[in-house]
């Protein structure tokens, strides 16, 4: 067979790709929403992080899970979770979306809904978490950037964050990546934290509800788990 | 490219205030409850409380924490005691004001220092404190965020800051009785806070609410459209307590290229359910995208609003119609051609 037949052919195909918009990277899910329950008081916090800057149930990455409260910032939390659980290395930019009504006065501030992007942290890229080789946890906290932190009555000053697990996410460590078990890797930080600062400080649990719930189900080289419950961490 | 319902839900929420800040000392001592307040403190709140009813409940004593060698994370906490009996004011809230003084020290490297001032394990002010080079000089940037000025941020080359910290603290942040006054100071990188002193701290009861009511629903590329289209887009505000809510202003924002109107702008008082809709004018071609917001001076729980952004997909206009459709058809078009002409010369070839 001549070539320009094939030639022809992959570049219909890839027309009728670039006609359906594909996108590989990004997730789809039915619950798209809101964090809520009594703790966000005047704020608003989207319950996925997504992979662009825009909001839509086909473009988001993985639940919002974690929150850190009372005396949290992005950067104390990162500083914390790198010294006190190896949470140091970093990963892919993803975007947060959020609503906080306390910066009003300086019109640098976040009350109409902002983005923020973050590239979070996670531990040893192939090491092992839980005995599960070519494992790392990888958190990726958001908050309005500045001022790096947000504020209300309830949670004092709260960033909040999503997480999840990576397998043979590097070629140090071959093999098919696979990324998800949400719930697991709110687990290893909530116990990062209570290793820390003890059980007066960690809940896995919370009044303010994530709305993103998900069964344990494979889609595609994703594993999905999220109880849908936000885990709190207190910042002292 | 619609999406499904949107919805949120917050419990109470949120903040208008304007607050106008006096410039003066001198005038924050004109009121009764700011008397005996540090000047720079003193100043800020004068605004506020002129505004509203103010009464100041009780003083914090002072606290300081020198720190001698670097340390991740210190802290330092004394007991103290408000008058029995106090409660918080219905309608209004806490106000926790005080002057902070920070002393870098004079071999400090560059860094970042995180110094909480909060009650009863709940933190009310937080300053970020950073020393950076620039142009071959060290500077210092030091930052608060309160629900009083919002976000506020300073710049400067000395070693010795004073900073001015009023919020509305969290509820368990003042009790009736004894209290726990803390101050902490964490270092990250290699800056050195030699010490932090903070004047005592005056709590007051304010007439202010730091959470009246504002609530927001977003649509986000719900759609392409084109100038001239004309869309209605359905909506709910829903109070879910017994007790109406009083003064619900409705106001669309963020519609670029939009002139989208709710058929009501202002309710004198919601029972239940109240279904709407927002009435938009295309200006401008492209993906519709607007916030819907309801607003209330009145502190409120549990109430909800939804905008019913399928209902809007589900009847598109006839101009958006047409022109999904010549899209589609040029696209097939385009395609056939290209198959056709490959087909030909694979025919030819042989």
């Amino acid at each position: 067979m001549s070539r320009r037949p094939l030639i022809l052919i992959t570049a219909a195909s890839l027309l009728l790709l670039a006609l359906a918009g594909g996108s590989a990277q990004a997730h789809s899910v039915g619950n798209l929403g809101y964090v809520t329950g009594s703790g966000m008081n005047e704020d608003g916090v989207r319950n996925y992080d997504f992979d662009t800057q825009r909001v839509a149930s086909d473009n988001v990455d993985w639940p919002v899970n974690l929150i850190f409260f009372d005396n949290a910032s992005i950067n104390t939390v990162k500083a914390d979770l790198c010294t006190h659980g190896d949470l140091c290395t970093g990963g892919s930019t993803k975007n947060g979306r959020m609503d906080d009504e306390a910066p009003i006065a300086s019109g640098s501030g976040c009350s109409n809904w902002c983005w923020d992007a973050d590239s979070g942290s996670k531990t040893y890229v192939c090491g092992t978490v839980w005995g599960y080789d070519a494992t790392d946890v990888h958190y990726r906290p958001y908050s309005p950037n500045p001022p790096d932190r947000m504020y209300n009555t309830y949670w004092g000053f709260y960033v909040f964050a999503s997480s999840h697990w990576d397998k043979h996410d590097s070629s140090l460590c071959p093999g098919t990546s696979q990324y998800g078990w949400n719930e697991q890797a709110e687990k290893v930080i909530w116990q990062d934290w209570v290793d820390w600062r003890g059980t007066g400080a960690a809940w896995n649990n919370s009044p303010t509800d994530g709305n993103n719930y998900q069964p344990k189900h494979w889609a595609g080289d994703n594993y999905w788990d999220n109880s849908g419950e936000v885990t709190r961490l207190r910042v002292p | 490219m619609l999406r499904g319902t949107v919805q949120l839900v917050l419990s109470s929420a949120a903040v208008v205030l304007t607050l106008a800040l006096s410039s003066t000392a001198a005038a924050a001592d004109d009121t009764p409850a700011l008397a005996g307040l540090p000047p720079r403190v003193g100043a800020v709140l004068h605004g506020v409380v002129s505004a509203a009813t103010a009464r100041k409940v009780g003083t914090a004593p002072r606290l300081s924490l020198s720190i001698g060698a670097r340390s991740q994370l210190l802290s330092v906490s004394r007991p103290f005691v408000l008058p029995s009996g106090i409660r918080r004011p219905r309608p209004g809230w806490w106000l926790t004001a005080a002057d902070v003084r920070i002393r870098l020290a004079p071999n400090s490297g560059f860094g970042e220092a995180v110094i909480g001032v909060g009650s009863n394990s709940r933190t009310w002010a937080q300053i970020e404190i950073f020393k950076r080079p620039s142009s071959g000089r060290a500077v210092v940037e030091w930052n608060t965020v309160d629900i009083v000025r919002g976000y506020t941020v300073w710049r400067g080359h000395a070693a010795n800051l004073v900073v001015p910290v009023a919020n509305f603290p969290p509820l368990q942040a003042v009790r009736s009785g004894r209290n726990v006054l803390r101050l902490s100071v964490q270092e990250l990188g290699q800056i050195q806070v030699a010490r932090v002193k903070v004047s005592p701290v005056a709590v007051l009861s304010t007439s202010l609410v730091p959470d009246p009511l504002k609530i927001t629903a977003s649509v986000h590329a719900l759609g392409l459209v084109h100038a001239g289209d004309v869309i209605s887009v359905p909506y709910t505000l829903r109070n879910r307590n017994p007790t109406p809510l009083h003064g619900v202003r409705i106001v669309v924002t963020n519609a670029r290229g939009l002139e989208a109107r709710p058929d009501v702008t202002h309710l004198e008082s919601l029972t239940g359910s109240r279904r709407g809709v927002i009435r938009i004018h295309v200006k401008r071609a492209g993906t519709l995208g607007f916030d819907l917001a309801a607003k209330t001076d009145t502190a409120s729980d549990g109430v909800r609003v939804n905008i019913d952004s399928r209902a809007a997909l589900a009847a598109p206009s006839g101009r958006n119609r047409l022109v999904w459709g010549l899209g589609t058809g040029v696209a097939v078009f385009l395609v056939c051609n290209v198959l056709w002409l490959g087909l030909r010369r694979i025919r030819r070839g042989r």
